[in-house]
């Protein structure tokens, strides 16, 4: 999968299970998903949650990190390490 | 024009709990018991089980909501509750409905927990003729373990990170050395325990011949994988927020005309 | 302790729709000190969260207050198409429950209680009912024209601490100190208006200059923030100078470690214990 589109794979997860009324594209790759969007600790759980299951990862509990959630470039960042990690 | 709702306490053994009837103008050709889901879920899907209800009224299905024991605007406490006092209040409730009910048929829906202890309560209710299961946790066990991510993504949230693990935290729980509360409803070990042991497919060989599941924007993996058991049970999606979860969705008579027709009647006719 | 007594469900109108609520009498009729309205928040109903507003209820029963915890139009059990629902008609509410708790319990002091928006609400109503003398507010929001700039700025620097300095980019800052967290305005509100518009009219505005109107409040008011939420704290930003320069007498109170809905349950007795201990006594 090309590196590009888990950035904007974690875009499309965001609208279609945060309900938000906004397109995929107007999601900057660098926006801070907390304070320009609003997302609560539900929101993120539901992002945990999508995460999981289009990627077939799996969070530790050791790794809820604030940081790994501030824009969609870091949640993919985080995908593409576990990801890594899995193929390695 | 649908009569007014009727507020109105009823007892659970000595425990005083507070319902609401909603009748229909004339007689009702079914009625429903709603059981609403657990801790703050309640509060956020409160209004979508009133518009439901008002929506059902205009078709004729008069119905009864109500709080349990520790919940809404019942008696006691939520660190006093238990599973087995809630499934004596959904029978204390269930008469409640069959008192009211006349010759109308008499169906149970529950949503998340509260589809999960309608099941459970099942042996305990006559004639129920359809149960309807809205998002049903399908494993208690599952859940809890769900709901401990979710605080653990709070305690980030607020403070930047998690404090512990979930198998530090329940261990810490269990030997008495920290409380659990999930969004400020103190769980005490009892009712965690008891929660943990729930299993829908235990009680399935008590669900009525109409027995139907709604699931909210998205099939869920766990609930179509329990639905697609012998015999196999009709699951539904609504297209529509997980009215549980939102904590700023308002929910409209639009979406109780939708739950109503989507949600609830396909299982009662 | 006296028993408590049951709370009695009632209702009463407002603008043809029936509003649902619970009201509860003094344990001790003797020591009746008064009557307190409860008002939650947008989305929610009158018990509040986590039964909030019901363990309010007892704790105020029991220290002698009638207390009235109702649902706003198109929220919790009462009438009204809750979508559709803004600001000044959660006002004009509030006012009928103020007077409907005057008339059906006598009490010539009434107090007006709110969370988050219902804070809000409060003040809203105060300024329309001169008899309301006194604001219990927790969690209060910034107005929406004071909104904006102050809740960004709050939010940003609430992440921000939580953040390793290093990892936020410089041109994010900028943006968010420019107050150009547009997509906020689009897209806030997971399901549901993005700001919640009606024929043109963002429904948590008023059609009134409500700080204005609060300026020539006359009664005292009690702020109760929680130390770790940056939406209520951005009101505190607003109204603790607001209240200086009108000389409003106004106590702010800080709970440590507290996030917006006081979730954790000594969180809570804290806000309820404050509330009831200002009551009680007559300084600010």
């Amino acid at each position: 999968m090309p590196d590009k589109s888990i950035e904007q794979t974690v875009k499309e997860l965001m609208v279609e299970r945060l309900f938000l009324k906004i397109t995929p594209e107007q999601i900057g790759d660098e926006t801070e998903i907390m304070e320009e969007l609003g997302v609560d600790s539900v929101s993120v759980f539901e992002i945990v949650v999508g995460l999981e299951e289009t990627f077939g990862i799996s969070f530790g509990d050791d790794e809820f990190k604030i940081e790994t959630f501030r824009t969609p470039k870091s949640i993919a960042d985080y995908v593409r390490r576990k990801l890594e990690g899995k193929q390695g | 024009m649908i009569p007014r709702d009727e507020p109105f306490y009823f007892k659970s053994n000595s425990r005083r709990l507070f319902g609401t009837w909603q009748g229909t103008d004339g007689p009702a050709r079914a009625t429903l018991l709603f059981c609403h889901p657990f801790g703050e879920e309640k509060k956020s899907s409160h209004r979508a089980f009133v518009e439901t209800a008002r929506a059902l009224a205009a078709e004729s299905v008069a119905s009864l909501r109500f709080d349990l024991t520790g919940c809404g605007d019942s008696e006691g406490e939520f660190d006093q509750a238990s599973l087995t006092f809630w499934r004596a209040d959904i029978a204390a409730a269930w008469g409640e409905l069959s008192r009211r009910a006349g010759a109308a048929s008499r169906a149970l829906l529950g949503l998340r927990l509260g589809a999960t202890l309608a099941a459970d309560a099942l042996d305990q209710l006559e004639r129920v003729s359809a149960l309807v299961l809205w998002q049903p946790i399908v494993e208690g066990k599952e859940e809890l373990d769900a709901e401990l991510r979710r605080l653990l993504i709070q305690e980030m949230m607020t403070h930047g990170r998690s404090s512990a693990e979930r198998s530090d935290l329940m261990a810490a729980f269990e030997r008495g050395e920290r409380e659990l509360e999930l969004d400020g409803y103190p769980i005490t070990l009892s009712l965690y325990r008891e929660t943990g042991a729930l299993r829908l497919a235990e009680r399935r060989a008590c669900f009525p011949q109409r027995t139907g599941i709604l699931q909210f924007a998205r099939r869920n993996p766990r609930i179509e994988a329990f639905a697609k058991l012998e015999p196999p049970i009709e699951a539904r999606v609504v297209e529509m927020p997980p009215i549980w979860a939102r904590t700023d969705y308002i929910t409209g008579p639009a979406d109780g005309r939708r739950l109503a027709q989507e949600g609830v009647l396909p299982w009662l006719t | 302790m006296a028993d408590l007594k049951p709370e009695r469900p009632v209702s009463f109108d407002c603008d043809r729709l029936r509003l649902a609520g619970m009201l509860g009498e003094p344990t001790d009729p003797a020591r009746a000190a008064g009557a307190v309205a409860l008002i939650h928040g947008w989305a929610g109903y009158r018990i509040g969260p986590h039964r909030m507003f019901v363990h309010a209820a007892r704790r105020l029963n029991e220290a002698g207050f009638h207390t009235l915890r109702f649902d706003l139009r198109g929220r919790g059990d009462s009438e009204g198409d809750g979508p559709t629902v803004g600001l000044d008609e959660m006002i004009a509410d509030a006012v009928a429950a103020a007077e409907f708790l005057k008339s059906t319990t006598g009490a010539s002091r009434i107090v007006l209680a709110g969370l988050c928006s219902g804070a809000n609400v409060a003040i809203g109503a105060a300024t329309l009912r001169h008899d309301v003398k006194e604001l219990a507010l927790w969690s209060v929001l910034p107005f929406q024209p004071e909104a904006g700039a102050a809740q960004r700025a709050r939010r940003a620097r609430h992440y921000l601490r939580q953040y390793l300095l290093k990892a936020l980019q410089w041109r994010s800052w900028k943006r968010l100190l420019r107050g150009e967290s547009s997509l906020r305005g689009a897209a806030r509100a997971m399901a549901g208006e993005a700001v919640p518009m009606r024929e043109g009219r963002n429904l948590k505005d008023s059609a009134r200059n409500l700080m204005e109107a609060f300026g020539a409040w006359r009664g005292r008011a009690l702020f109760i923030t929680g130390a770790l939420d940056p939406e209520g704290m951005a009101g505190r930003e607003v109204f603790e100078p607001f209240c200086r320069a009108r000389k409003i007498p106004a106590r702010f109170q800080l709970v440590e470690g507290a996030t917006h809905s006081y979730y954790a349950p000594a969180h809570e007795r804290e806000v309820i214990e404050t509330t009831l201990d200002w009551l009680q006594t007559k300084e600010p």
